[in-house]
């Protein structure tokens, strides 16, 4: 329990962060601790196991999300896969506010591969997609966030 | 794909920065967490239990959970004790630990650091409780000192000492699925090579009393010479001040059940053990050994 106690600030600060929302901050938290308790690996644990684990709960989430929003998306985008450069500085308070306007799947890409930094080919692990699949997938997250950016500078 | 130096998105990277949740919360995961723990050592617990019908970890709150008989050399008491008791031992997951098979209560060798009094000569006792938390507390109040309960592979488990300083451990387990029939409480053991007898070398037996009959709920028959005998906890347990194998402030001596116990005092000596007389006493046939790196126990005959 010594280690619940050093990891359970990264965890839930993680979490609610990445998430906005204390109560579902605070049921993916309990989630992570219980999966690990009730399914003990002979590996030592640690708070960077841990911190996957969340991250997989998290994109759990954004996932059942996204399933319940499919039902009023039919049609998820264009199928045009070219992503054109953008020159902006981006306010990281608005940015913040537009990723959370996004589609989860859309969502979900953008906060693994900039938000905590990882690759292309890490973030596609963690959804489940093929590295082509995750790079099509980020094309279209960028372009909706643009969209939604730069439509949240007029209102 | 873009220009990663010129990525705009690339403002957006947010290292983790941990926060402290509601209190109540973290409180409430806590208590789930050890609960969750403890169901899933129950599958644990089972399958450990497969060799034998018999409880090996005790049935009631009070009864020996476990035992580490710590010595200095591990190899040479794998082997003593499989001479003289027939123990067998099964894979063991450290290089410091053998723990013998079928014989309760489960009983494990080490020549390691213990969780609590550092390299122990001699048995430190494992108890069962129902409620680990409350134990904790009630050891305390009673003015021993001990870690808070922590998850184990096999139990949620802490560790401390009682109030004259003697090293423990608890341990909450899960239920014994299968209830024991009337009777079948191995107070004294079963079979050959199982711990028939514990003798508890206290520095202060009214001080003793009051703390394990505290902590454990236990009730004591006053006995002759200084001792006093545990009610009806398996197995069986006397206390006492005055060590008939010498001089000792604390500790343990067990006593293990042998079918002919002339035929294991033999067996003592010629694994370089030393073997004492073999006394008639009104619960059957004993003898006061020693192993071959000094360690005191008894044999029983009954």
């Amino acid at each position: 329990m010594a280690l619940y106690d050093l990891a359970l600030p990264q965890v839930y600060g993680y979490l609610v962060a990445r998430c906005g929302d204390r109560v579902i901050a605070e049921d993916l938290t309990s989630e992570t601790f219980l999966a690990v308790a009730t399914n003990r690996q002979d590996q030592p644990l640690t708070v960077g196991w841990l911190m996957g684990i969340a991250r997989h709960k998290l994109v759990d989430h954004w996932r059942a999300q996204a399933r319940q929003e499919r039902l009023l998306h039919a049609v998820e985008g264009s199928a045009n896969n070219s992503d054109d450069p953008w020159d902006v500085e981006l306010d990281r308070l608005r940015a913040r506010d537009v990723l959370s306007r996004l589609r989860p799947q859309h969502r979900a890409a953008l906060t693994l591969r900039y938000l905590d930094g990882l690759s292309v080919h890490e973030a596609a692990t963690i959804l489940s997609r093929s590295v082509d699949a995750t790079e099509a997938l980020l094309v279209r997250a960028r372009r909706e966030f643009r969209h939604v950016y730069e439509g949240s500078s007029d209102a | 794909m873009p220009d990663r130096r010129n990525d705009p998105f690339d403002a957006l990277h947010d290292p983790v920065s941990p926060r402290t949740p509601d209190p109540a919360f973290a409180a409430a995961l806590r208590e789930r967490l050890l609960r969750a723990v403890a169901a899933s050592s129950a599958k644990e617990n089972v399958m450990r239990n497969e060799m034998t019908a018999r409880p090996r970890n005790g049935i009631r709150h009070g009864d020996v959970s476990y035992i580490t008989l710590g010595l200095p050399d591990l190899a040479r008491g794998r082997d003593f004790y499989a001479a003289v008791l027939g123990w067998r031992y099964g894979q063991s997951r450290s290089d410091h630990g053998a723990q013998p098979d079928v014989i309760i209560p489960m009983i494990g060798l080490w020549d390691g650091e213990q969780q609590v009094g550092g390299r122990v000569h001699g048995a430190v006792l494992g108890f069962r409780v129902d409620d680990i938390a409350s134990a904790v507390e009630s050891v305390r109040s009673h003015g021993g000192t001990i870690s808070d309960p922590h998850p184990e592979p096999y139990a949620l488990a802490a560790e401390g000492h009682d109030d004259q300083g003697t090293p423990f451990y608890l341990h909450q387990m899960p239920p014994e699925d299968a209830a024991p029939e009337v009777g079948a409480t191995f107070h004294n053991g079963e079979v050959e090579g199982d711990v028939s007898y514990l003798t508890m070398v206290v520095p202060d037996l009214d001080a003793a009393r009051a703390f394990y009959g505290g902590v454990f709920g236990w009730t004591f028959n006053i006995g002759l010479a200084g001792g006093a005998q545990v009610s009806g906890v398996a197995p069986q347990i006397g206390m006492t001040t005055r060590p008939e194998a010498g001089p000792m402030v604390s500790g343990v001596i067990l006593c293990y059940r042998v079918d002919d116990v002339a035929a294991a005092v033999q067996r003592v000596g010629d694994a370089g053990g030393r073997a004492g007389p073999v006394v008639q006493r009104p619960y059957g046939l004993e003898s006061l050994c020693a192993d071959d790196q000094g360690t005191p126990f008894y044999l029983h005959q009954f």
